[in-house]
């Protein structure tokens, strides 16, 4: 594209959008920088930005990118940090931010969900349906300032039992490339009645083709909400051993299988613990990772274990009561298991995890990129995990070691769904080091590789990563992503939408 | 009527352990008299800190020494966000100025930057457990952009 076209295209994009709603300038796009950027930020930088207020100016400014040939990068608020913020994967990218699309178009007390826009965040719902005096629990991810519907593409998790964002999705509205817009499952019918409450529709289901990819941009997202239970019970425990591990994966799997425990329950490290209460200096000022020794004294001092578990329990008094005793007796199995637990019925938790259990919006995960001093930042190493305590064991060690080797912690844990481990590495930099953030790139790189050899993809990368994870998924020869780049090329021929998410390119621009 | 630099010195120094005003002029000056003298902004700057770090507890004390708005970020700094300051800047905006957790301030300048404010003054202290002195302030035409260091003061 030619800087005199590139123009003609902006000025066409301040026609429809408004010229205070166009970016172009550096100091304008500074916030479309990735501020956790693993080296130089300019490697994913946006040429101009564009914030659309309806649905009808995405389609018009969907037919100058076809014209312009003028390459989009959706976001919804754009705060996917440690997996790239509001960045686009190709420099240059148009960034099509849709965060003046903030409407909550709808919610529903008596069948428990929402349909919102991709500017609302998990803050506004919850204070939304706080004010409104619904009985409703919404599923904050750790950090609560991002878009439900940018999360929910993502396929973000909670610790509620809705935990699965993706899972509990219902219907959406999407513009295409083309610009025509679709709405999937009942919302296709003019006149539907159950948009949000029946997922599949007739024919077809096509959602979850809207998810980490690039075939559309998803203007609405119905989202199922829990009905506020009569009570909950939130339960820690502490283990002092690292080979623990396994014995709790055991235990947790047939507990969560058969749903006594309802939601993601999340086994933390020690150091990830620590952490959000210390920055590291205070226990170990050398180089590398924290040796043995430290974080046995760390542990002891704060009185934390090895492996810490969170999890709670739900509903009326004498089900929570039940289930509590269930979870106790599994548990007493393991040596030196340390349970305790709190339950809550009109009071409120107040440490962030606890609060995300009890669907109350926070950042405190943020204090994390505290733990090496400096102007913290995070780059998560997210792969999927069988919930086998084999498996566990195998992908902690594996990660625990190359970490140490590149200098860094193991500040990691396990977020435990019914049939699967979202196991989360965050390699914590200060981003002004630049050693250490190029060690974290480098570590990042080496973990995608060996964890793919061993059979372990990640469900979600980072920017700089993109391609490195899709080569993992290679079963016949990359039959997966030879699909995904057919419904690109049919969907979106120009390749004007977010070229390279997931690593799928455009025609034009595939190696 | 006090510079935006002045103003910026004074927050710097005021945010320094141990509380030791590097300048001639603004040791000269009351404290109250510097606050009220900066009025490049229709409202008063308010403090920001945390109650959980003593020397964020010695900020927030001067500030309202000051006639400061002083606000705390526990629990949460979303909290204070969604309920305080996105209110109040829809209204208008104005200076912030803390000392935090460098999370915290992570949180507030990501948050700011999108409603036209950047960071004239950032300093983090050596040794104290991830502090960083900061001001927010409405962004200028002349304003060097987000996120920009001022070099280090000699105090503190």
């Amino acid at each position: 594209v030619s800087e005199a076209s590139f123009l003609k295209a902006l000025s066409r994009l301040a026609a429809i959008v408004g010229k205070d709603h166009v970016f172009s300038s550096d100091k304008e796009l500074a916030v479309y920088l990735d501020p956790f950027a693993p080296g130089d930020a300019a490697e994913f930088a946006a040429s101009a930005a564009v914030m659309p207020a309806t649905v009808q100016e995405i389609q018009a400014i969907v037919g100058v990118a076809n014209q312009y040939r003028i390459s989009l990068w959706t976001v919804s608020t754009g705060r996917n940090f440690a997996y790239g913020g509001a960045a686009p994967r190709l420099s240059g990218c148009v960034v099509l931010d849709l965060k003046r699309m903030n409407r909550i178009i709808e919610v529903s007390e008596a069948f428990g969900y929402a349909l919102v826009e991709p500017g609302v965040s998990y803050f506004d719902l919850y204070t939304y349906i706080r004010r409104q005096g619904y009985k409703l629990w919404i599923d904050p991810p750790a950090v609560g300032w991002g878009s439900i519907v940018g999360n929910t593409l993502e396929r973000g998790f909670g610790t509620t039992p809705y935990g699965d964002h993706a899972a509990a999705q219902c219907g959406m509205e999407v513009v295409l490339a083309n610009g025509e817009v679709v709405r999937t499952g009942m919302g296709a019918l003019s006149k539907s009645t159950a948009w949000q409450l029946f997922k599949a529709g007739y024919g077809p289901s096509f959602d979850a083709m809207f998810m980490q990819s690039n075939f559309g941009i998803v203007t609405k997202l119905g989202i199922w909400l829990m009905p506020e239970p009569q009570g909950y019970l939130l339960c820690h425990a502490k283990f002092r051993n690292d080979a623990d591990l396994e014995a709790i994966v055991e235990t947790l799997r047939p507990l969560r299988l058969d749903e006594t425990i309802q939601g993601n329950a999340v086994i933390e490290s020690g150091v990830r613990w620590a952490a959000g209460v210390s920055p590291r200096n205070r226990w170990y000022e050398g180089a590398g990772a924290m040796p043995q020794a430290a974080i046995d004294a760390m542990i002891g001092q704060l009185d934390i274990g090895r492996w810490n578990l969170r999890l709670a329990l739900y509903g009326p008094d004498e089900l929570v009561d039940a289930r509590y005793r269930i979870v106790q007796k599994a548990f007493a199995k393991i040596a030196g298991a340390d349970l305790s637990a709190r339950k809550y019925t009109t009071a409120a938790p107040e440490g962030g995890g606890d609060k995300s259990q009890a669907g109350i919006p926070s950042l405190a995960a943020f204090q994390m990129i505290n733990w090496r001093g400096g102007a913290g930042a995070h780059l998560d190493f997210s792969p999927i995990c069988p919930p086998t305590g084999r498996d566990a064991m195998q992908q902690y060690r594996m990660v625990q070691a190359r970490a140490a080797e590149y200098g860094f912690d193991y500040y990691g844990g396990f977020t435990v769904g019914i049939r699967h481990l979202n196991h989360i590495f965050a390699a914590v930099f200060d981003r002004n080091d630049p050693q250490q953030t190029q060690a974290a790139r480098e570590l990042l790189q080496v973990l995608v590789t060996q964890a793919g050899a061993a059979g372990y993809g990640e469900y979600r990368t980072h920017l700089a990563f993109m391609d490195l994870v899709a080569a993992q998924y290679d079963f016949n020869h990359h039959a997966l992503l030879r699909l995904s780049q057919t419904i690109k090329d049919a969907l979106d021929p120009a390749g004007i939408l977010s070229p390279g998410k997931q690593g799928i390119w455009p025609k034009a621009l595939r190696k | 009527m006090v510079s935006r630099r002045q103003f910026i010195e004074m927050i710097a120094a005021m945010t320094a352990m141990g509380w030791t005003p590097c300048r001639a002029s603004l040791r000269q000056a009351p404290v109250h008299a510097v606050y009220a003298g900066y009025t490049e902004y229709a409202r008063t700057p308010a403090a920001v800190f945390d109650s959980r770090l003593p020397a964020s507890r010695v900020f927030a004390r001067r500030a309202r020494t000051a006639g400061w708005q002083a606000l705390e970020l526990r629990p949460d700094v979303g909290d204070l966000w969604y309920h305080t300051l996105r209110p109040d800047f829809a209204a208008a905006l104005y200076p912030l100025a803390g000392l935090t957790l460098e999370s915290d301030f992570f949180v507030l300048k990501q948050l700011t930057a999108e409603l036209g404010m950047d960071v004239p003054y950032q300093r983090r202290h050596e040794g104290g457990d991830a502090l960083v002195s900061w001001v927010i302030a409405p962004r200028r035409d002349d304003s060097p952009g987000p996120a920009a260091t001022s070099p280090p003061l000699a105090s503190g």
